[in-house]
């Protein structure tokens, strides 16, 4: 078989790259391809770059233009011909989110939103606007005002805009903000080629872009099938409530339910304040083309702040956790908050990003270890405490984390919720595809000009799963046959901190709802694994591959995102079991909208580890294990998906489609699957309702 | 890292007797009848331990069939828990620490013939039950440590874990520190379970 790069050559793959490194020469990794050159590149020889932060724009309806519509904008506008099935001549609407009542935003007139910002998909190019919103001496030394580069280390090539699909075409990767009670419209501009085959050898010009895991309206959810092309934009409306908003302190008289208020204040909000949510990201979810284009860059992360959770360590009011974070802003302090995407990548022998798209089974592990999308760089920090918000970002690849002298560190929240108590860890557990582990570490213990380094414990030898859990030892010993094993990024102490660290880790953060008195309204369950069946052939919802889920007792099946699979009534709660049928492999199942709560893992309460007391939305199915967990329906309708977050397996087609369509006008029963084209998104029935479903 | 050994024999607390009975457990579930698996998964997880943390079944049901179409990849076995007692000291700038109690350790048999990957082990570690005494202070010390961990399957293998302890007192956790458990653990590599074991502690050169 062979391999795609993006410069759009087709290569051999396995061993014959003339830059491949005899230490690895054995080596499975990257899988389907030759090693990656590293063209004489050391490790930690370049600064880790903390994230660009997005602009934030008050008032969207002055600021876009046009203005931000509840539905969609249908104007007109001519087509660019070089789309697939346009002519000349053709038009089609400025915006692509389906049209009508049932795509429009929810509680649009309700919660309006406050803020715009404006983003593009678009081919690398360099970053003359980086905004790290921290002060140079935080970013270890990297002076924003100068040209920031598409590439992955300064020796490194540039990277072409048909190799990497950025936000905004730029490194490093965005960082949107926000806050609980101000409701965010990010219009997402598509610059992406007209022509689909201009994307370097992998990656798929049309985009659905999802925010993982937001409490949103399904027509801001980045729905699979609900994709847009070059020349369109998506407005997605995130009104950043709480779950519950409808039913749990409506009045908003729980202080604990708040937002900062821009002067060390709170403004309450209704909901529950048990469901405050920190740390998401957001990233491509095209049917089928997800793992490509999230690897080719489309991802980013999304730090919401609360009363409880503001990223001010100094405000002490008796709700502000006062996590580390930064004092100088109400809200939002970013020097010691510091994100940390996660992602291997290989490229060719011109630096240029590759990916194997033959690769539609096992799943797509890399040899290049990049955080924040650089090579295993180095950051800076002074001897105080750091909150670390890390994000598995890969396509395939697991992590297992742990500091190269096996200090401890803190584990303060999973999937972007806080736990109910922190945990004392030594090494984190296996972190799944789009799990986020945040993390407080205390590098006071340390003296000036000391280094320490997050090391990487865990190899693979194909996507399926991890192959071996290493001791710490052996990781930094290098032996490994995997090159993203080990060390990936040194912290360098370099000062005392000017002011006093405040900041506190406190015994008790954020206790889970109380579910106790809300009844069980059905218990379903998802069964995952290979030799799924296809039983629809519809040319756009329709796809075929090994994966599959099977619902309700049947058969897996693959995906197709006309079918229903589940229909959960709004505002109950339901049980939900995840098994996966399989002893080879391992699946990280993400099930949008709502935060879960794991209540068994293989049948056994006493089998779910501490980190995952918490509320969850990424559930890791070890081989033919199990998860129970519990989770609402509530607030919001429409429909949402369930999937494997190895991308590979999520495209090749584990993925089901699961809807809320009682919550009232304009909901319908069944809701009709929209099919995009850059004429308008039509509509049709169903391709198939299981058994069971409602 | 390096890292000064210090002691500890183990002994190691064990095993056997319906070890044997229990290879096929994790497929041990009643076919056609998925909602019914995470019961049958849940009760057969059967501890060879002296402190069993399941409850044990007695009898174990059949295989399950193969289903058409189905390949042979799957995890043979909820395994039994193995205890492995821990006892030793760690030393720290601000005072050693005598640490004892047990490691529970479960092995679960991972197969994929379909693909050729070979067979592996899932470790599950438990070390929530191991405490300890400053030996200068006198104060309580409690550890934190859960470990999953995959392993390509050996008749012996040896692990080491980090895991962290600190005091038992409000704040502790902001006092932590790390030990280093070595096992040496032997598996019946045709069930994939782990059948004996001992461990000894060591102290990680850790900055003060």
């Amino acid at each position: 078989m062979g391999l795609f790069t993006a410069a759009g050559t087709l290569a051999l793959k396995n061993g014959l790259s003339p830059f491949a490194q005899s230490a690895f020469a054995d080596s499975s990794i990257p899988t389907g391809l030759p090693r990656s050159p590293l063209f004489g590149v050391q490790p930690f020889t370049q600064p880790m770059p903390r994230f660009d932060v997005l602009p934030r724009n008050p008032n969207p309806f002055a600021f876009l233009t046009p203005a931000p519509t509840k539905e969609a904008n249908t104007t007109q506008q001519l087509l660019n011909p070089a789309l697939e099935g346009v002519t000349p001549g053709d038009t089609g609407p400025i915006e692509g989110r389906p049209p009508g009542p049932i795509w429009a935003h929810q509680k649009f007139d309700t919660m309006p939103p406050q803020i715009a910002v404006e983003v593009s998909t678009e081919g690398a190019k360099v970053n003359a606007v980086y905004n790290p919103q921290v002060a140079s001496s935080l970013n270890s030394g990297i002076d924003p005002t100068q040209p920031f580069r598409p590439r992955f280390h300064p020796s490194l090539p540039d990277q072409g805009p048909s190799a990497l699909w950025t936000f905004n075409g730029t490194l490093p990767p965005k960082l949107l903000v926000g806050r609980y009670g101000e409701g965010i419209l990010l219009r997402h501009h598509n610059n992406l080629p007209f022509d689909v085959r201009q994307n370097g050898g992998f990656g798929r010009h049309t985009l659905s872009t999802h925010e993982h895991n937001g409490h949103h309206g399904a027509e801001n959810d980045g729905f699979t099938g609900a994709y847009f092309f070059p020349g369109q934009f998506y407005d997605y409306h995130y009104p950043i409530v709480l779950a519950g908003l409808n039913s749990i302190n409506t009045g908003a008289t729980d202080h604990r339910a708040g937002s900062p208020n821009g002067s060390a204040g709170i403004s309450n909000v209704p909901g529950d304040w048990h469901e405050t949510m920190s740390t998401h990201w957001f990233h491509d979810h095209m049917f089928s083309f997800t793992s490509q284009n999230v690897y080719k860059g489309d991802a980013g992360m999304f730090n919401l702040y609360s009363a409880l959770d503001r990223a001010n360590e100094g405000i002490n009011d008796g709700v502000n956790l006062r996590l580390p974070s930064g004092t100088a802003k109400d809200f939002g302090n970013l020097d010691y908050d510091v994100n940390l995407m996660l992602a291997d990548k290989a490229w060719d022998a011109n630096g240029q990003l590759a990916f194997d798209i033959f690769d539609t089974e096992e799943g797509f592990v890399a040899d290049v270890m990049t955080v924040n999308l650089v090579y295993r760089p180095f950051f800076e920090v002074e001897r105080r405490k750091y909150r670390f918000r890390i994000l598995n970002g890969a396509v395939s690849r697991f992590f297992k984390i742990s500091l190269s002298d096996g200090s401890p560190m803190i584990q303060i929240a999973n999937d972007g919720n806080l736990l109910p108590s922190p945990v004392v860890i030594t090494q984190t557990d296996q972190m799944g595809i789009a799990e986020r582990y945040d993390v407080v570490i205390d590098f006071s213990r340390y003296s000036i000009g000391q280094t320490v380094s997050m090391v990487n414990l865990l190899a693979h030898e194909n996507g399926t799963m991890p192959a071996t859990s290493l001791s710490l030892s052996s990781a930094l010993k290098g032996s490994s046959s995997d090159p993203c094993v080990g060390k990936f990024l040194e912290f360098r102490v370099v000062r005392d901190p000017a002011q006093p660290d405040v900041s506190q880790v406190p015994a008790v953060m954020i206790p889970n709802p109380d579910l106790s008195a809300i009844p069980v309204a059905r218990t379903r369950t998802f069964v995952f694994g290979d030799s799924a069946d296809q039983t629809t052939n519809d040319p756009v919802t329709s796809f075929r591959g090994p994966w599959g889920i099977g619902a309700g007792g049947g058969d897996k099946l693959n995906a197709d995102f006309g079918r229903i699979s589940a229909a959960p009534k709004a505002g109950t709660r339901e049980i939900w079991n995840l098994v996966n049928d399989g002893g080879g492999w391992d699946h990280p199942v993400h099930i949008h909208f709502e935060e879960g709560q794991i209540l068994k893992r293989n049948g056994s309460a006493s089998g779910v580890p501490a980190w995952e007391k918490g509320r969850k939305d990424v559930y890791r199915l070890h081989p033919d294990g199990s998860v129970t967990l519990t989770m609402q329906f509530r607030d919001f309708g429409g429909m949402f998906m369930e999937h494997c977050h190895n991308t590979v397996h999520e495209d090749n087609a584990m993925l089901l489609r699961w809807e809320i369509d009682d919550n009232g006008a304009p909901f319908v029963q069944p809701l009709p699957t929209p099919i995009p084209t850059p004429q308008g998104v039509t509509f049709e029935a169903p391709t198939q309702i299981l058994r069971g479903a409602f | 890292m390096a890292r000064r050994a210090l002691v500890i024999p183990v002994v190691l607390a064990f095993l056997v007797g319906i070890a044997g009975s229990l290879g096929w457990l994790s497929t041990a579930r009643a076919p056609d009848d998925r909602d019914g698996r995470l019961q049958s998964d849940a009760t057969a997880t059967a501890s060879i331990s002296s402190q069993p943390r399941e409850p044990a079944r007695s009898q174990p049901p059949p295989p399950e069939p193969p289903r058409p179409g189905s390949r042979d990849s799957r995890v043979r076995g909820a395994q039994p828990s193995l205890e492995i007692a821990i006892s030793g000291t760690v030393d720290g700038v601000s005072e050693s620490v005598h640490l004892s109690g047990f490691a529970h350790v479960k092995s679960t048999l991972v197969t994929d013939p379909h693909r050729g990957h070979p067979p592996a082990a899932l470790l599950a570690v438990d070390l929530l039950d191991v405490s300890g005494v400053g030996l200068s202070t006198g104060a309580r010390y409690v550890s934190s440590g859960d470990d999953n961990l995959i392993r390509q399957l050996a008749p012996s293998d040896q692990i080491d874990i980090t895991f962290p302890f600190f005091p038992k007192e409000p704040g502790g956790v902001s006092l932590a520190r790390s030990a280093v458990v070595s096992f040496d653990l032997s598996f019946d590599v045709g069930t994939g379970q782990v059948t004996g074991g001992t461990a000894s502690l060591t102290t990680p050169d850790v900055p003060r």
